[in-house]
């Protein structure tokens, strides 16, 4: 049973036909907001307008309670170092390098709601945007090809390996390896067999994997062409002009209010 | 057609090849030597030989990768169209040469099928509607070109196997260089792939093809190229091809059944050329069988599948209660949706030998997993030994059932081979001194004392897969569970492997054998279980499925080669029920009688029958 994590919607919404170049400046007019304007309300809204996109784009809920999901760890963690370690307002209890606030929980929890925003703003680009079109992307913004398509692969064995992963602790657990017992240090422990199987299969992967390519004439001409390459549509450039013109304003405003 | 055409052809001059040593320990001696060699332009050439002949290393040598990639001592040289693969960068020389890898796995890294086959044309900086076109021909001809949005992912084996081979067809390469091209396929797969190769060799392209498949590759090949221990031991057009004075049986193994079917023959007297396959073979035993044609009858049912060997080992004692595997109404369906079991109900008793079969994606691999309980049913009850698998931790089932996974590489992971031996028997609390007798006992039976300190993975893949086993046996599992056990060994390994097994079914043990391969099913597995879309199609004996073409059909199986001659005798009295080469010689002996007196010997070798 091959293992898959795509994350890609298929779908037909205003986003998932926008140029992928396009949405990735409205990914990055978030994350502007998100940093220059790193208040409660600003945080909450764009959460809140993240999830009405993503709504209105027909991303279905499982998938957003998944990047939750995913979010969890830093939910417990982030909240509970700033409320030890990062003291705002008044401290109530000091021990060694504890000092314990109300007022940095209250921080802790909104700086992890900003990750959050920050997180739908890169899986909007995710969720619309056909794999295929990952790596044009990165070549329709100039980026090296050999870069491009690192990159690519990348997403390409990512749930490959993880796959490789859970295929091989299988191959291992039906050899009576027990992971989940014990104490922390002996489960980590218990993982290496599974890491050291893991590790050997992907060099070979990767072996065969470049051989591969060079037999596909990878470096056999300095003029490299690209097959269907992304072209602007009118519609794409309105949309990238807007979104640059909302970027350039969150941008001013925020100099508006610091300097005048 | 580029101008290449016109002088492709590939050469091999006096080439020794050794691989630059992986251990400073190893020994480093030549896997190739004096190799001499040449394909003509329109030649299709088989490649043949056992496992860790040298197979795969001659054909890296085609396209330059070796010595280019791989570095180590390189005497002589190789040459296409003319060109020195090793002055010619590897990018350059697939133009001229296609290389298809075993492994579809590795060769496909893009997201659409379309992509994938335009990859190497952008690679080539053609204009986009030359690479436009070049995509359309190349999905067209492997017959992909309604699958061209798909993601390669989600393509069954055999159609990533040919999405491979349009991808490197779009570069229109002269020649084509194919290493184990139907490893892991099921049975339709490997047709669907032979009538894409027959149209492109008919069109005059020079093929090079490496396969354990003998069967399937002698429909594609005129030519024929046997390599044993890094030497050419035979070369040239078929027809001269002496495969009665070849070295031993272990080679002879390599042929056709129809081969071994006649060689055997010839060697009890009958004058019978060696015929390469089983329209020939027909033709060659009818005037033998038409002397006296009893009425046809059937072999019982109940004979043994496979004669009985002599048993290589012994490994344990009956155990004293033997489990069984009980699965009723048992449904599985994965996270992402995928329905993979519905309704399975089987009962495997103890000290049983099953086969496990069926096309790609019809739930063997799921239901294995369901036994020794790395999956749950989402449905049902799995019991093993009477237990519920719901309460008992793969940890706790690794007791009982054992699993040889695919691909030994997910396996093995220790430092040395007797160590990855230890690593079961230790995990299930085995005392040191049992530990060291039974590892000390796997080595001697599988011939891996030399190896002992070597760590199992630089191995080569025959041998990795015996420490696959071997490990796992060191467990000693009341239930093994083999997982296309003899995928990519040739047939004496894939029979040492099975000896192996054998000698463990018949220590009282259960076997539950999943894999691709009928003949291996034919020869092995009294009782067969057919899957087809997580639904039990057939379950029953093994030599009855082969009598049931609609059957057949529906699962995308075929019948082992003697099988199918032995259906097309039928006419003239033959068993059609036939399963191995054994049998079938059995059968004709009976059925045909004493050689003819005016049978002209001459032509025989005297050499034993090589399944014996």
């Amino acid at each position: 049973m091959a293992v898959s994590y795509d994350v890609y919607v298929p779908g037909r919404s205003w986003l998932h036909t926008l140029d992928p170049r396009v949405k990735l400046v409205l990914s990055l007019d978030i994350t502007l907001l998100l940093f220059l304007w790193p208040y409660p309300p600003v945080i909450a809204g764009t959460l809140l307008g993240l999830h009405a996109l993503l709504w209105w784009t027909g991303i279905p809920w499982a998938r957003v309670r998944w990047v939750w999901w995913v979010m969890l760890p830093l939910h417990l963690f982030v909240p509970l170092a700033w409320f030890l370690f990062q003291p705002v307002g008044p401290v109530f209890f000091r021990w060694g390098l504890l000092r314990l606030s109300w007022g940095g929980l209250w921080h802790g929890v909104w700086m992890v709601l900003r990750l959050d925003a920050l997180a739908f703003a890169a899986f909007l680009w995710l969720f619309t945007t056909e794999p295929a079109q990952v790596w044009r992307t990165f070549v329709g913004l100039r980026l090296p090809y050999a870069f491009a398509l690192m990159l690519a692969l990348s997403l390409r064995y990512l749930p490959t390996i993880a796959g490789l992963y859970l295929h091989i602790r299988d191959a291992q657990a039906a050899r009576g390896l027990v992971l989940d017992q014990g104490p922390w240090h002996r489960r980590l422990h218990a993982r290496l067999p599974i890491l050291i199987a893991v590790l050997i299969t992907t060099l070979r992967l990767a072996q065969a994997l470049g051989w591969a390519m060079e037999t596909r004439c990878l470096g056999a001409s300095a003029q490299r062409t690209v097959w269907r390459p992304l072209r602007m549509r009118p519609r794409d450039r309105w949309s990238l002009a807007v979104l640059v013109g909302i970027g350039m304003m969150v941008i001013a405003l925020r100099a508006i209010q610091m300097y005048g | 057609m580029t101008d290449v055409q016109t002088v492709a052809a590939l050469q091999w001059e006096d080439l020794e090849y050794t691989y630059p040593p992986l251990t400073p320990h190893m020994p480093s001696t030549p896997v190739l030597r004096n190799i001499c060699l040449t394909l003509h332009r329109g030649e299709r050439g088989l490649l043949l030989g056992p496992t860790g002949a040298g197979k795969t290393t001659l054909l890296l040598t085609s396209v330059g990768i070796i010595p280019q990639r791989t570095g180590g001592r390189f005497r002589g040289r190789v040459l296409v169209a003319g060109q020195d693969t090793r002055h010619t960068p590897v990018a350059q020389m697939a133009t001229r040469v296609g290389f298809l890898f075993q492994d579809p796995e590795a060769q496909l890294f893009h997201v659409r099928v379309d992509d994938e086959v335009a990859f190497a044309l952008e690679n080539l900086g053609l204009p986009e509607e030359e690479i436009t076109r070049r995509v359309r021909w190349a999905l067209e001809a492997v017959g992909l070109w309604h699958l061209r949005h798909h993601p390669p992912a989600q393509l069954s084996g055999g159609e990533k196997q040919r999405l491979a081979l349009a991808a490197v067809l779009a570069m229109q390469p002269a020649i084509l260089v194919l290493d184990e091209p139907t490893a892991n396929l099921d049975p339709v797969g490997r047709e669907d792939l032979l009538h894409v190769l027959q149209a492109l060799a008919a069109e005059g392209r020079t093929l090079f093809l490496a396969t354990q498949e003998t069967d399937w590759g002698i429909h594609l090949a005129d030519t024929m190229h046997i390599l044993v221990e890094g030497q050419l031991i035979a070369s040239g057009p078929i027809s001269t091809i002496r495969m009665d004075a070849l070295p031993s049986p272990d080679v002879q193994a390599l042929l056709p059944q129809t081969v071994q079917i006649t060689h055997a023959l010839r060697g009890h007297g009958f004058s019978v050329p060696l015929c390469l396959d089983i329209d020939q073979t027909v033709k060659a035993l009818v005037p033998l069988l038409a002397r006296a044609s009893p009425p046809a009858r059937s072999l019982s049912p109940s004979t043994e599948v496979h004669p009985s060997p002599p048993l290589p080992m012994d490994l344990s004692p009956t155990p004293s209660k033997p489990p069984s595997i009980v699965l009723r109404d048992v449904h599985y369906t994965y996270p992402s949706g995928v329905r993979a079991l519905r309704g399975v109900t089987l009962h495997v008793e103890p000290g049983e030998f099953v086969a496990l079969v069926g096309p790609n994606g019809a739930g063997k691999s799921t239901l294995a997993r369901l036994c020794n309980g790395l999956l749950k049913p989402t449905q049902g009850v799995v019991q093993v030994g009477g237990q519920d698998t719901h309460i008992l931790s793969p940890a706790q089932l690794a007791r009982r059932i054992g699993y040889v996974f695919q691909h030994p590489d997910h396996q093995i992971f220790a430092a040395t081979v007797w160590e990855e031996l230890a690593f079961g028997p230790r995990n299930l609390g085995v005392p040191d001194e049992e530990v060291t007798r039974r590892v000390e006992e796997l080595l001697r039976r599988f011939h891996l004392e030399a190896y002992r300190d070597v760590p199992p993975a630089v191995l080569g893949f025959g041998l990795r897969r015996k420490v696959a086993l071997a490990s796992v046996l060191a467990m000693q599992p009341a239930v093994l569970i083999l997982d296309e056990p003899t995928g990519g060994l040739d047939a004496t390994a894939g029979r040492d492997v099975m000896h192996y097994v054998a000698a463990y079914h018949r220590a009282g043990h259960t076997i539950i054998l999943i894999t691709h391969d009928m003949r291996l099913v034919a020869e092995w597995a009294p009782r067969t279980v057919v899957l087809q879309e997580g639904r039990i199609l057939y379950d029953g004996p093994t030599r009855t499925l082969f009598q049931r073409p609609d059957l057949l059909h529906l699962a995308r199986l075929t019948p082992p080669p003697v099988t199918q001659l032995a259906q097309k005798l039928e006419p003239w009295g033959f068993p059609p029920d036939v399963l191995t080469v054994s049998e079938f010689v059995a059968a004709f002996l009976n059925h045909a009688g004493p050689p003819p007196p005016s049978t002209d010997l001459s032509s025989g070798n005297g050499e034993p029958d090589p399944e014996r």
